[in-house]
């Protein structure tokens, strides 16, 4: 299942970020991360897969995580038109073109976290 | 659902940031020594092992190679490797499903890298994991066999769109089975129309000729373009 993979990913990287921060931040309550379709990611998994990890993490313990998913968009190469993909093909929807571009649903960040505030 | 208060930070970081340092790394080491690392991925049976047993001791002619298997458990696949002169290391990741950038850093990191043209990191088998993660390879190439099904192209849609190039194994299978080997190559190309696809079957050795050409015009296109 790569969404544990995915989930230490996020804990790692949040991790670096805080690490990397002059200031400490207050205590993570929740996280957001920003997932493009492409990445076939089953939210209950990492969602499971988060509680499992951010437990061990000193930084992370108790927060929640956030996803907020984006569709797959293909911009057409032949007849210039960006539609959302519709169906299983990357084919245009406009045209049936086959050159299409992927333009969205690759995303795969964190995007943001909710602290504490600090007294 | 309750609505959790507090200061909101910004972080707009990619998730995969902590493999970069590895990936970068990785890059940087197999472009210093002029080396193309190329990331095997298909199912497990597809018949990776068998279509690098068939291809690289022809390639290995003029070409040094080495072959990094990764799998759960066993060192089969290297092993079958070794048996034909083919240089191979072993990673084993008991339950991972995937190779990571800091496994393949720490494996070639070690390796006598000297005169060395190619790596194949013959993946775990699995179509979903191994595509999501970047081991810092020049490209991934998908594997599918012929017993798969025409529509897993379709399922996997990641893996397909990322890679360079397709192979379709096992064709000297065709004749006994109910497939439509044409349906494969338009599921293909209905997932990426730009990937190169090679029908090939490792037990006969047809197709494996214009593998062989098309990584030998990969090398040279990349020694150009350095």
């Amino acid at each position: 299942m790569h969404e544990f993979s995915i989930a230490q990913s996020i804990v790692s990287a949040l991790e670096m970020e805080i690490g990397a921060m002059a200031q400490r931040p207050g205590k993570v309550l929740e996280v957001s991360v920003v997932l493009g379709k492409m990445h076939q990611v089953v939210i209950e998994s990492l969602q499971m897969a988060w509680e499992a990890l951010s437990s061990d993490s000193p930084v992370l313990e108790g927060s929640s995580l956030v996803i907020k998913t984006r569709p797959v968009v293909l911009l057409c190469r032949s007849c210039g038109k960006a539609s959302e993909k519709g169906g299983l093909l990357f084919v245009c929807p406009a045209c049936g073109a086959r050159d299409v571009e992927i333009t969205g649903g690759r995303e795969f960040f964190i995007e943001e976290m909710k602290v504490e505030k600090n007294d | 659902m309750t609505e959790k208060h507090g200061l909101t930070v910004k972080v707009y970081k990619n998730i995969m940031s902590s493999h970069e340092e590895w990936t970068g790394k990785i890059r940087a080491l197999l472009a210093k020594n002029k080396i193309v690392m190329v990331n095997i991925i298909g199912s497990p049976g597809c018949g990776k092992t068998a279509l690098l047993e068939a291809i690289l001791p022809r390639l290995m002619e003029k070409n040094k190679c080495m072959v990094l298997e990764g799998d759960v458990e066993t060192d089969r696949d290297a092993r079958r490797l070794a048996a034909k002169n083919i240089p191979a290391h072993q990673i084993v990741t008991q339950g991972a499903c995937h190779l990571s950038a800091q496994t393949i850093w720490n494996v070639i990191n070690d390796l006598d890298l000297a005169g060395l043209c190619y790596i194949f990191v013959e993946n775990v088998g699995n179509l979903v994991c191994p595509a999501e993660f970047d081991i810092g390879e020049e490209c991934k190439i998908a594997v599918l066999s012929v017993t798969e099904g025409e529509d897993k192209p379709l399922k996997y849609p990641l893996l397909f769109r990322d890679s360079k190039a397709a192979i379709l194994t096992k064709t000297d299978l065709l004749p006994y089975l109910d497939v439509n080997s044409g349906l494969y190559l338009e599921n293909i190309a209905n997932v990426n129309s730009a990937l190169t696809v090679f029908p090939v079957s490792a037990k006969t050795g047809e197709g494996t000729a214009d593998v062989l050409k098309w990584l030998q015009a990969l090398a040279e296109t990349l020694a150009k373009e350095a």
